[in-house]
C-alpha cells in the first residue's frame, strides 16, 4: 500500500515535472518561432488586422486611451504581465499575480495573435452584439499610421485609410465603434482623400518611383470568393501618373488634379472614373495647393519660409487673386462666405490673420500658427478652431514641418472672427504632444478629427466638454 | 524777350503724360513723376513735379484730379492720389504759375496689376507639402500674370499680347522677352547666391504698363533621412534627427536629398557616399539613397555618415550624419503582445 502510495506520488511528481518542462520547451520553442513568423508576417502586412490603441473585441474597438500608448490588448494603459506571470496565473487559477482568471478566455488569451480579429459580421464597422461605452473626449481611434480621414455626410462617421494596407474603416465618435470596411489591399498607400459621400482616393508611390492615385468607391457586391467576409472591395479607376496635387468636391463625386509636362501644369476637373474632363487653368508652375470649397475652387501656391505667396480663384479658366505677395502664405477659406484664415512664417515669425469679408481689413490673431491647423465651425458665425504649437523652436518653421524633421504640440484654441478674438479652450493633455495635422471637422461641428504628423495616427476631439 | 522765350518754351511742351509715364525732355519745363511707377488699383500714389527752369517752391500750382480742384497755392510740388479700381482713369493736372513763366502737365493714372510666381524645379519628394527651392545648378520658374483692362471699355487686355521684358540682375534677358513671354526659366543663382529678377509688362502701344521685381536666394540641398518601412514605405513624417532609437535590429532608411539638382532621390547623377562607423558602404546602384544596417549580434551605435555629390554639378554637396540605435528587440520582445 505504502509502496504504491509512493509510486503514486513519483508518477504524479514526474507527470507535473514533464509537464512543466514541456511546458518550458514549448515556451522557448514558441518564442523563437514567433520572432521569426513576426519578422516574416510585419514583411507581408500582416499583424496590423486591428490597427487600435484599444481592445478589439469582435473587430469593434470600444475604447481608446487618452494620450497612453496602449501596452497591452485591453488598451487600459496597464503594462502587459509576462508569459511567465499568465501561465502561473492559469496553472494558479488567478492567485497568481493578483490577475483574476477568466476561464471562459482561457488558452486563446496566450495564442500568440491575440485577441479574434474583426467580426466577420461586422459591415459599416457595426456590430450588433457588443455594447461599447462612449469613447473620451479626445479619443485615439488608431495607433496604426493612416493615410487619410474623412467625415461622411448625414452620418457621425469617420472614415479613415489604414496606411500599411490602403484598406478603409469607419469609426464612430459618438459610440466609439470601430471597423474595417473594405478589404482590398492597397499596399503603402500614402495619402488618402474622402468625398463626402464617403468615395475615396488613395494615393501611393509606383516601384518606378512616380505617384499612382486610385479613385475609389466602395463597392457594394460581396466578394464572391468567400461566403463569411462582409467586407467590401474598392472598385475604381488609375488616374494618370504622377499627379502632384488632388483635390474633391465638396458635393458632387468629382476630381480635381495637376499634371506637369514641358508645357506646363494643367489643372483638370473631372468625373471619378476620370471621364467628362474640362481644363480648369493652365500654369508654367506646377507646384499648387487647391481646395475645393461648395462655391468656388482656390489655388494657392506650396508654401516656403519667406517666400512670396499667391492664392486665387480659379474662375473661367482665370487666376483672381485673393492675396498676394505674402511670406510663406497659407490659406484656409470659409465655405459660403468670404471669410478667411491666412497665415504667414517668415524668419522664425508664424503669424495667422483673420479677415471677415473680401474688403475688410486683415486682422492679426494673437496666436502663432498656420491656417492649414485651422477648421472652420459649420453655422452661422464667423468661428474657426486653431491648433497653435506651443513653442516654435524653428527659424524655418514650414520647411522643418512639412519634412517631418520638427514637430509641435498644440493646443486648441477657438477663434471668433467676428469679434477678432481667439481664446484657449481646455483639451485633454497627452504624452508626447499632438501635432496637428490636416485637420477636419464633422458637419454638426461637434468633433474635430485630424492626424498627429507625429506617426500619423488619427485623433477624434469632441470640442463641448 | 527771354521772358517769352521761356512762356512759350514752356507752354509747348508742357504736354500731357499718359499711363504713369513721364515724358522727359531738355525742354520740358515741368514734368511729373510718380511713386510708385506702375500704381495698382486703390493705392495712393505721390505726383512729384519737377522743373529746371521754374522754381517750384515759388510758384503756385493748382492741382485738379478728374477736373476738380483738390489742392492750391505756394510751394505744393506734390500730391498724393488714390487711384481707382482696375482700369479706370484718374487725370491728374497741375496748373503753375510763376513770375517768369506758367506751364501745365498731366497725368493720366490707370491702374494695372502684376504678379510673379516662381518655384524651382530641384527634388522634393512626393507628398512634400512644400515649394521647392533653389539650390546651385537648378532653375527657377517664373510666371508674370499681369492684370490690365482698357480704360475706355474696360475689357481686360489678354496676358499674351503683353510685351515682357525680363531683366536678371539689371541686364535684359532678350531670349525670353518679347510678346507674350509671361512664362520663362532662369538659372537658379550660384551656391549660396541672390538674383534680383525684373519684369515689364506693357502693351504694344507702350500706354499702360507694370513693372515687379523680386529677390530670389538659392539654398544648400537639404539631407534628410527616413526609415523605410515594410509597411508604410517611407516615412516622410519622421525624418531622423540626430539620434534615434530604433526598435528593431534590421532596417533601411532612406536619404532625401532636398532641393538638389536632381529628378528623383535615386538619379543616376547624384552620387551619394555612406559610411556606417567609419567604414564604407557600396549601396544598391539601383537606389543609392537606400541603405540597410543589420545590426543582429551588434550593440551600440550606429553612426551613419552621407555625402552627396553631383557627377556633374561641381556645386552640389551636402553632408549629414546621425546616430541610430539599434535596441535588439528580440531579446525584448513579448510575443503574446498585441501588434500596434
Amino acid at each position: 500500500m505504502h509502496t504504491t502510495t509512493r509510486v503514486l506520488e513519483f508518477t504524479v511528481a514526474a507527470i507535473i515535472v514533464m509537464m512543466l518542462g514541456g511546458l518550458a520547451g514549448w515556451y522557448f520553442f514558441i518564442k523563437g518561432e514567433t520572432a521569426q513568423l513576426q519578422a516574416s508576417d510585419t514583411a507581408r502586412g500582416f499583424g496590423t488586422d486591428a490597427p487600435f490603441s484599444s481592445g478589439s473585441t469582435g473587430g469593434v474597438v470600444t475604447q481608446g486611451t487618452t494620450g497612453q500608448q496602449a501596452t497591452n490588448g485591453a488598451g487600459d494603459g496597464t503594462p502587459s504581465p509576462g508569459l511567465f506571470s499568465r501561465i502561473a496565473n492559469t496553472l494558479s487559477f488567478g492567485w497568481w499575480g493578483n490577475r483574476s482568471f477568466d476561464s471562459d478566455t482561457g488558452i486563446t488569451d496566450f495564442l500568440p495573435f491575440g485577441n479574434p480579429g474583426p467580426d466577420d459580421d461586422s459591415v459599416d464597422g457595426k456590430t450588433d452584439d457588443v455594447t461599447t461605452p462612449p469613447p473620451p473626449r479626445l479619443w485615439r481611434v488608431s495607433a496604426a499610421p493612416a493615410a487619410g480621414i474623412g467625415f461622411i455626410d448625414g452620418t457621425a462617421s469617420l472614415r479613415f485609410v489604414d496606411r500599411a494596407n490602403g484598406n478603409v474603416w469607419s469609426a464612430d465618435p459618438v459610440t466609439g465603434a470601430v471597423g474595417r470596411i473594405t478589404n482590398t489591399l492597397m499596399p503603402k498607400t500614402y495619402e488618402a482623400l474622402f468625398a463626402r459621400d464617403g468615395s475615396v482616393v488613395l494615393r501611393s508611390i509606383s516601384d518606378s518611383g512616380l505617384i499612382s492615385t486610385f479613385a475609389a468607391v466602395a463597392s457594394t457586391t460581396l466578394p464572391s470568393t468567400s461566403a463569411t467576409t462582409t467586407y467590401m472591395k474598392l472598385e475604381g479607376v488609375y488616374l494618370p501618373q504622377n499627379i502632384a496635387t488632388i483635390a474633391v468636391s465638396p458635393s458632387a463625386r468629382k476630381l480635381l488634379y495637376l499634371t506637369t509636362n514641358a508645357q506646363g501644369t494643367t489643372a483638370t476637373e473631372a468625373s471619378w472614373r476620370d471621364g467628362e474632363r474640362k481644363v480648369l487653368f493652365t500654369s508654367a508652375l506646377s507646384q499648387w495647393g487647391v481646395l475645393w470649397l461648395p462655391n468656388k475652387i482656390i489655388a494657392v501656391q506650396k508654401a516656403a519660409d519667406g517666400a512670396s505667396g499667391y492664392a486665387f480663384e480659379v474662375k473661367s479658366s482665370a487666376l483672381i487673386p485673393q492675396l498676394r505677395d505674402l511670406p510663406g502664405l497659407t490659406y484656409l477659406p470659409r465655405a459660403d462666405s468670404n471669410a478667411i484664415l491666412f497665415g504667414t512664417s517668415e524668419r522664425g515669425s508664424v503669424r495667422l490673420y483673420s479677415q471677415a469679408a473680401k474688403d475688410a481689413t486683415p486682422v492679426e490673431l494673437p496666436i502663432h500658427t498656420t491656417a492649414e491647423k485651422c477648421v472652420w465651425a459649420p453655422g452661422a458665425g464667423q468661428i474657426a478652431y486653431c491648433a497653435v504649437p506651443q513653442e516654435i523652436n524653428s527659424r524655418i518653421y514650414l520647411l522643418d514641418s512639412y519634412r517631418g524633421a520638427e514637430h509641435s504640440s498644440d493646443a486648441w484654441w477657438k477663434v471668433d472672427i467676428s469679434a477678432g478674438t481667439a481664446e484657449q479652450f481646455e483639451t485633454p493633455q497627452t504624452d508626447g504632444g499632438i501635432d496637428v495635422f490636416r485637420p477636419i471637422i464633422n458637419e454638426s461641428g461637434t468633433h474635430i478629427a485630424y492626424l498627429n504628423a507625429r506617426d500619423m495616427t488619427i485623433w477624434v476631439l469632441r470640442i463641448a466638454e | 524777350m527771354k521772358t517769352l522765350g521761356f512762356l512759350a518754351c514752356a507752354l509747348l511742351f508742357a504736354i500731357p503724360v499718359y499711363a504713369q509715364t513721364v515724358t522727359p525732355g531738355i525742354y520740358t519745363s515741368v514734368t511729373a513723376e510718380l511713386s510708385p511707377e506702375s500704381p495698382e488699383p486703390d493705392q495712393l500714389v505721390r505726383v512729384t513735379l519737377k522743373s529746371s527752369i521754374i522754381d517750384l517752391s515759388l510758384a503756385t500750382t493748382t492741382w485738379r484730379v478728374n477736373d476738380e480742384i483738390v489742392q492750391q497755392g505756394h510751394n505744393v510740388p506734390s500730391i498724393e492720389v488714390r487711384t481707382e479700381e482696375l482700369g479706370s482713369k484718374t487725370t491728374v493736372t497741375a496748373e503753375i504759375e510763376s513770375e517768369i513763366a506758367e506751364a501745365r502737365t498731366q497725368v493720366i493714372l490707370i491702374p494695372t496689376e502684376m504678379d510673379v510666381l516662381w518655384e524651382s524645379d530641384s527634388y522634393t519628394p512626393p507628398f512634400y507639402k512644400g515649394r521647392a527651392l533653389p539650390s546651385a545648378g537648378t532653375s527657377v520658374r517664373l510666371q508674370a500674370i499681369p492684370r490690365f483692362k482698357t480704360s475706355t471699355n474696360s475689357t481686360e487686355i489678354a496676358a499674351q499680347t503683353l510685351v515682357y521684358t525680363w531683366k536678371r540682375n539689371g541686364a535684359p534677358v532678350l531670349s525670353v522677352s518679347g510678346v507674350g513671354k509671361s512664362r520663362v526659366s532662369f538659372p537658379a543663382p550660384g551656391l549660396f547666391g541672390n538674383d534680383t529678377i525684373e519684369v515689364e509688362a506693357r502693351t504694344p502701344d507702350g500706354a499702360l504698363s507694370s513693372a515687379r521685381s523680386i529677390r530670389i536666394s538659392s539654398i544648400e540641398p537639404l539631407l534628410t533621412l527616413y526609415k523605410v518601412h515594410p509597411l508604410y514605405g517611407i516615412m516622410f513624417y519622421e525624418a531622423l534627427g540626430k539620434r534615434t532609437d530604433v526598435p528593431d535590429e534590421e532596417l533601411s532608411f532612406a536619404a532625401i536629398p532636398f532641393f538638389a539638382d536632381a529628378s528623383s532621390a535615386h538619379d543616376a547623377a547624384l552620387v551619394y557616399a555612406w559610411r556606417v562607423n567609419d567604414k564604407p558602404i557600396t549601396a544598391d546602384p539601383e537606389q543609392a539613397n537606400i541603405i540597410t544596417i543589420d545590426a543582429s549580434g551588434s550593440t551600440g551605435m550606429a553612426d551613419i555618415e552621407l555625402t552627396l555629390s553631383h557627377a556633374a554639378n561641381f556645386f552640389l554637396r551636402a553632408v549629414g550624419a546621425w546616430g541610430v540605435t539599434f535596441t535588439n528587440v528580440l531579446e525584448t520582445i513579448d510575443p503574446f503582445r498585441p501588434i500596434e
